[in-house]
């Protein structure tokens, strides 16, 4: 299976500030486009990873085909530089991780939410673990059950 | 955007310039799904366009931390239920990164014939779609007409129209009889028929042409800059389909070319599809021929089995699933997979912390990637050809919305 191999195929960023410099680096080297951009939440170290995919359109014997950016960022105030200027295919995904975890992306063009209605989602994070789905088939649960969240 | 003023009674109004007016797209289902544009217009040229997605978001990645592993597969193709086969793919192909486990040799070559007929009812929709747009309804009757041919293939393999549910990790969950191939070698012949047809009285159809012709020009640099994905990447010069890139499935017993333009228009994103089209029938008229006998189910799975399920395998040919299913636990890790759909590249990112459902999913739809175009491409053009440059990127909301 493809995928799997022994290039490293990843980069851990400690200080959220660099990563417009690795993001630099990496444009030189080839990889033109952002696949994905979001985060993972990792509340029990009160930290969210910021995930970014990259591949190349241009160079097609690029190894790993795709690349991963890890961004530790601070849970109670996760801000990172825009990637928008370096990579203009992560404009919409930020957007996106910005209303689904709450992240700040330093000069962005136009940081708003992009799926979710700006207004019943105001400061709240679906995407983040503390975000609670509300059951709403009461009629297989008792209110007691519904009152308590229901599934995580 | 403008300051909004309280003129009373509840009522705001936005004061704007005397020459700029804003108007709003949708989102009632402008064409093929509820979104809207939001527009302004200096007489009816655009001079801003502002895609308002959203509107058919299911909350699909939060929803898959509720579920089984298992259970994930149902939930993501209802995606894009007309590629449903392509989009299960992708994610089980990433699950089984993390359980460490492949599919058999006939399993692969029958999630590819899914793929290639999922991917030609994906086109011949996306251009009904377009056809309506432009005021074609012959277009949009006969390309929505022969699509239902792809859909009983499918139905024929996988026992559903649309959503298959027919990937399931280590191989998949009915085999096929000789006599599909018959059925699958017929269907083809009249769509590699059609496609003459199509071309004729529709694309090259003097008012469909002078609307989609030298519109919405999308470059190569610029569709590399905004990682726009799919045929409409490839009608832009990009030489890029993940089929070659990364071969899943069984694309790499196949001979097969990834059909390329310059010119980056409306029309040469509508020749892309047709070209498209005959490529997948030359590959499913290779695959029919060379599918190997044997087992359409991993053997670590195979083992599992009671003397109930093998009958059932033995007789109706369709797996019933071994109780291991309901409570996989993929180690902790992480895994992505990838997979070209008709409308572009999928991307799913699974993290596994070692339960029985994922701490997290990630999914990237091809429409989700091409909807940065909406906000870019009707920039500079007339709110009469919006329809064309909308019809011709083939985007499906409730595949962008997720």
């Amino acid at each position: 299976m493809s995928g799997d191999s022994q290039v490293k195929a990843e980069f851990f960023i400690e200080n959220p500030a660099e990563l417009p410099s690795v993001a630099q680096t990496l444009k030189e080297k080839g990889y033109d486009h952002v696949i994905s951009l979001s985060a993972v939440d990792y509340p029990k170290s009160n930290e969210i990873h910021l995930v970014i995919h990259v591949s190349s359109y241009t160079k097609k014997d690029i190894e790993p085909k795709i690349f991963e950016i890890r961004v530790k960022l601070n849970r109670d105030n996760p801000r990172v530089p825009s990637l928008v200027k370096i990579w203009p295919s992560a404009e919409f995904q930020e957007r996106e991780a910005y209303e689904m975890f709450g992240i700040v992306f330093e000069n962005h063009p136009d940081l708003r939410n992009i799926l979710l209605d700006p207004e019943e989602f105001s400061g709240v994070h679906p995407l983040r673990k503390d975000y609670i789905v509300q059951v709403e088939d009461i009629m297989l649960k008792l209110k007691e059950e519904v009152k308590n969240g229901g599934n995580k | 955007m403008e300051a909004i003023s309280d003129i009373g009674g509840g009522i705001s109004a936005r004061k704007i310039d005397d020459k700029t007016m804003i108007l709003f797209f949708g989102p009632q289902h402008p064409s093929s799904g509820h979104m809207r544009i939001i527009l302004k217009l200096d007489g009816d040229v655009i001079i801003e366009s502002d895609p308002d997605i959203g509107y058919v978001h299911r909350t699909m990645e939060k929803l898959s931390e509720t579920k089984e592993w298992i259970k994930n597969s149902v939930l993501f193709e209802r995606l894009a239920i007309l590629d449903a086969g392509n989009v299960t793919q992708a994610y089980i192909i990433a699950l089984e990164k993390l359980l460490g486990i492949e599919p058999p040799e006939r399993a692969l070559y029958l999630r590819t014939i899914l793929s290639e007929i999922n991917r030609i009812s994906s086109h011949l929709y996306g251009m009904g779609i377009f056809a309506i747009m432009l005021g074609s309804s012959t277009g949009y009757m006969w390309f929505f007409g022969d699509r239902e041919i792809m859909v009983q293939l499918a139905e024929r393999i996988t026992g559903s129209r649309l959503t298959h549910t027919y990937h399931i990790p280590g191989g998949v969950r009915r085999d096929v009889s000789k006599s599909f191939f018959e059925e699958l070698e017929k269907g083809l012949n009249y769509i590699e028929k059609r496609l003459r047809h199509y071309e004729i009285m529709f694309v090259n159809n003097p008012v469909v042409r002078s609307r989609i012709e030298n519109v919405g020009i999308l470059s190569r640099e610029r569709a590399i800059d905004l990682g726009v994905t799919g045929p409409n990447a490839r009608a832009s010069g990009i030489d890029f389909d993940v089929r070659v890139e990364e071969p899943y499935g069984a694309y790499s017993f196949v001979d097969f070319e990834v059909p390329v333009y310059k010119e980056g228009d409306a029309l040469a994103r509508t020749f892309q599809r047709m070209d498209e089209i005959r490529q997948s029938i030359s590959i499913l008229r290779q695959l029919s021929k060379s599918i190997p006998e044997g087992p359409i189910l991993n053997e670590k799975y195979l083992k599992l089995f009671t003397p109930a399920m093998k009958e059932v395998l033995e007789k109706d040919k369709r797996i019933k699933f071994p109780a291991i299913f309901t409570s996989l636990k993929p180690p902790s890790g992480k895994a992505y997979g990838r997979v070209e759909e008709g409308r572009g590249e999928i991307f799913f990112y699974l993290e596994s912390n070692g339960e029985p459902k994922p701490y997290r999913v990630r999914v990237v739809t091809p429409s989700f990637r091409n909807s940065i175009l909406l906000k870019y491409l009707p920039v500079g053009y007339r709110l009469a050809d919006l329809p064309a440059i909308y019809g011709s990127i083939d985007y499906f909301p409730p595949e962008a919305d997720r």
